[in-house]
């Protein structure tokens, strides 16, 4: 096929014995899912069993980098993986930016295949035709960060996917780190690695290019975007604080603690942040995904407190005042926390919030010392012996790797009635203090479960006027006949928005572009056609490519409906419609998006309806109709 | 015989390198019309232990065009001054 933005081939690796192959990407392929996801979920559909154990030799790890990784589209730069993930037994795709994109297309390859298992530790290593299982004996029992760092000596110029101990551990609460960078497979991709012997991926730079069908016209599209970006405001902020400093500065700057019962929104006053992203902007540098001018991984150094010293590398902390002595050492108890999870491989937000869970059902006596081995209490020493257990699967450690759905089945006495979660992930949003907008809407119907970054738009921030909601919709892409009945003077449908979030950010890692906010406003549907077009020289209209995104969303729930997932899993959880105690003495309850009404779990009917409506699916199952498959030509194929 | 090279002198900056590698591709893009990293003229490693994250050198084919300094987001990079008429 023409290779014009794609490298042009798929790698496949058995681990078992060790054989690689290729085969030409197939442009029939190209034409009907796009890329990046859109093809991981065919080949998924394709060649992963349904009923595969997700630590078995029978599950597969699929990447992809989507046709727009590799070039100087500004933050174009990263990889999918498709997997069935150990948290859920999901098949989920995760998307994480750096340079692996990159450093694989340069080899020849826009997807990788990983069969089997190793017979032993194994660090997979491709760069053009070779293609080798190199020996990992010396590396097994390293964290990830040594990982790296021992790879990055041998191998650079590289990109590195390792896993730390959690992931040798079959800890399924885990998440990989692409270069002490940009994170990848939330729910257990690690573990999945683990279970096949597999301690790194590493791309090195092949000796192929990316070639673009129109250059000027392609380049003209570019310098317009990066010229746009690099005049934002919000730029010179976000090289000062980073994705931290952004987060941290956000509404999610205040997250409910006591297992999703009590929220303190002053535990940091403005004051205070305003000291600790000035800290932040003094200690981190920033690094940047390649091709991105909007760096925002974080380097940094630890200069005062009881961590003064340390070094480390994270993508997002959140600060938390953890009972330190004072703000300098809050900060450094704060990257030592990001620190541990990141080289150990654990997942912040599944880790964090069962822990929470655990301590909450402690204090409440339905869990015991005896249960625990220890004191649990919601403070800085047991969250690092937790992470420490957790990581090696030692004492309790060993109940909370399994994630919340089995750790709450393994200690019984009703401790899954407190287990918050949407098929089995942890959410990282609060409805009751941001309203029922567009991400926790997401969240419920993902096919993934609660996932970071489902879908996008301006309904993730609370208190967006109608108009912004018609305006963006138009840049996401959503039809003009569409946007008349999602939006009106004074409102918007959640549901039927939520649809288009979701093919929205479908999209985005169908091409290999960055999810974050700094990257995804400066983008319209019409230039990421344009874009297409002249770089692969395939002619595509802005309708087409959210049609393509629009299966790949669809594969994707029919590829979870034969594990029997469907509406009864897309449900909010108790702890939504139970008042949130605020430290202010509030209650916060579930409101919509505009806080006129407040909700029952019968109200969130009416959005899941309209969702399931809009998406043309079965509103009793929640899934795909024959129409929809017919009209999204999937019928003879999936 | 050393090749004369086009333009001014690049001076480098590693301090500053976010490494983003759009040097690289800009590079590439010009000698080869696509986007080759191992190609390029300027090249961008990563470091281990080392003060800055990563480290810029440029090989015999850089001609001093400033393609590089032109597109670095960072000022990682810079072309010297003409000199004063």
């Amino acid at each position: 096929m023409s290779t014009y933005g794609f490298a042009g081939k798929i790698l496949y690796v058995d681990l078992t014995n060790g054989e690689t192959r290729t085969e030409p990407l197939d442009p029939q392929l190209v034409k009907k899912y796009i890329g990046g996801r859109g093809i991981n979920h065919k080949l998924a559909h394709d060649l992963l069993p349904a009923d595969a154990d997700p630590l078995s030799p029978e599950n597969l790890i699929i990447l992809g980098a989507g046709p727009f990784s590799g070039t100087v589209i500004p933050g174009c730069t990263e990889l999918v993986a498709t997997t069935k993930f150990p948290i859920n037994n999901a098949f989920a795709t995760a998307s994480g930016a750096g340079k692996f994109s990159l450093m694989l297309k340069t080899s020849g390859y826009d997807h990788v295949v990983i069969s089997g298992k190793a017979e032993k530790p194994v660090y997979l290593k491709i760069c053009d035709d070779d293609v080798e299982l190199c020996d990992a004996s010396d590396l097994w029992g390293q964290d990830s960060y040594d990982t790296t760092d021992e790879l990055r000596k041998r191998h650079e110029p590289c990109s590195i996917i390792p896993i730390g101990q959690a992931g040798e551990n079959l800890v399924k609460i885990t998440v990989a780190l692409m270069d002490k960078g940009g994170t990848l497979g939330s729910g257990g991709l690690p573990a999945v690695m683990g279970s096949k012997n597999l301690k790194a991926m590493v791309a090195v730079e092949g000796s192929r290019g990316i070639k673009i069908k129109d250059r000027k016209g392609f380049m003209k599209i570019v310098e317009g975007l990066l010229e746009r970006m690099m005049k934002w405001r919000g730029r010179e902020f976000l090289l000062q604080a980073g994705f931290s400093g952004e987060v941290s500065a956000s509404q999610f700057a205040s997250f409910p603690y006591d297992n999703w019962t009590k929220i303190d929104f002053n535990e940091i006053s403005q004051e205070e942040r305003n000291y600790l992203l000035k800290l932040h902007a003094k200690s981190a540098k920033m690094l940047a995904c390649p091709g991105c001018p909007m760096a925002d991984k974080e380097r940094i150094r630890v200069t005062e407190g009881r961590y003064a010293g340390l070094e480390s590398y994270v993508s997002g902390m959140l600060f938390k005042k953890y009972g330190a002595r004072d703000l300098a050492d809050a900060y450094g108890m704060t990257v030592k926390y990001s620190d541990a999870l990141n080289r150990y491989g654990l997942c912040e937000i599944n880790f964090d919030f069962l822990l929470s869970q655990m301590v909450h059902v402690y204090n409440k006596g339905l869990i015991t010392k005896e249960d625990t081995g220890m004191e649990l209490k919601e403070d800085f020493d047991t969250l690092m012996k937790m992470v420490e257990m957790t990581a090696h699967r030692q004492g309790f450690g060993d109940i909370l790797a399994d994630g919340i759905v089995e750790a709450s089945r393994r200690l019984g006495k009703g401790v899954d009635e407190y287990a918050v979660h949407i098929k089995g992930r942890s959410p990282h949003v609060e409805p009751r203090v941001i309203g029922l907008g567009t991400m926790p809407l997401t969240q419920l119907t993902d096919p993934r479960g609660a996932f970071p970054a489902g879908g996008g738009g301006p309904g993730y921030v609370p208190g967006k006027e109608p108009s912004q909601f018609a305006r963006h919709g138009e840049r996401m892409g959503i039809p003009e006949e569409a946007i008349k009945r999602i939006v009106s003077e004074d409102s918007w449908n959640v549901g039927r928005f939520t649809r288009y979030s979701q093919d929205w950010y479908s999209l985005w890692d169908c091409l290999g572009m960055c999810l974050r906010a700094p990257i995804n406003r400066f983008f319209h549907i019409k230039t990421i056609a344009e874009l297409y077009t002249s770089l692969t020289g395939i002619e595509i209209s802005p309708v087409e490519l959210m049609k393509g995104a629009e299966r790949a969303w669809n594969v994707h729930r029919l590829l979870n409906a034969k594990l029997g997932f469907d509406r009864k899993d897309d449900r909010p959880p108790d702890i939504w419609f139970i008042p949130l105690e605020g430290a202010d003495g509030q209650k916060y309850h579930l409101y919509d998006y505009y806080r006129k009404n407040r909700l029952t779990r019968e109200d969130l009917d009416g959005p899941l309806d309209d969702y399931y409506d809009e998406r043309g699916w079965n509103k009793k199952t929640g899934l795909p109709t024959p129409e929809k498959l017919e009209e999204l030509d999937l019928k003879d194929s999936i | 015989m050393e090749k004369k090279k086009k333009g001014r002198p690049i001076i480098a900056d590693a301090s500053k390198c976010a490494g983003c590698l759009i040097c690289e591709l800009r590079c590439s893009l010009r000698f080869e019309k696509e986007f080759n990293p191992s190609k390029a003229a300027i090249k961008i490693r990563r470091l281990v232990g080392a003060e800055n994250e990563y480290e810029i050198s440029f090989t015999e084919k850089c001609d001093n065009c400033g393609i590089c300094a032109r597109y670095c987001p960072y000022e990682a990079l810079a072309q010297e001054e003409k000199a004063a008429a």
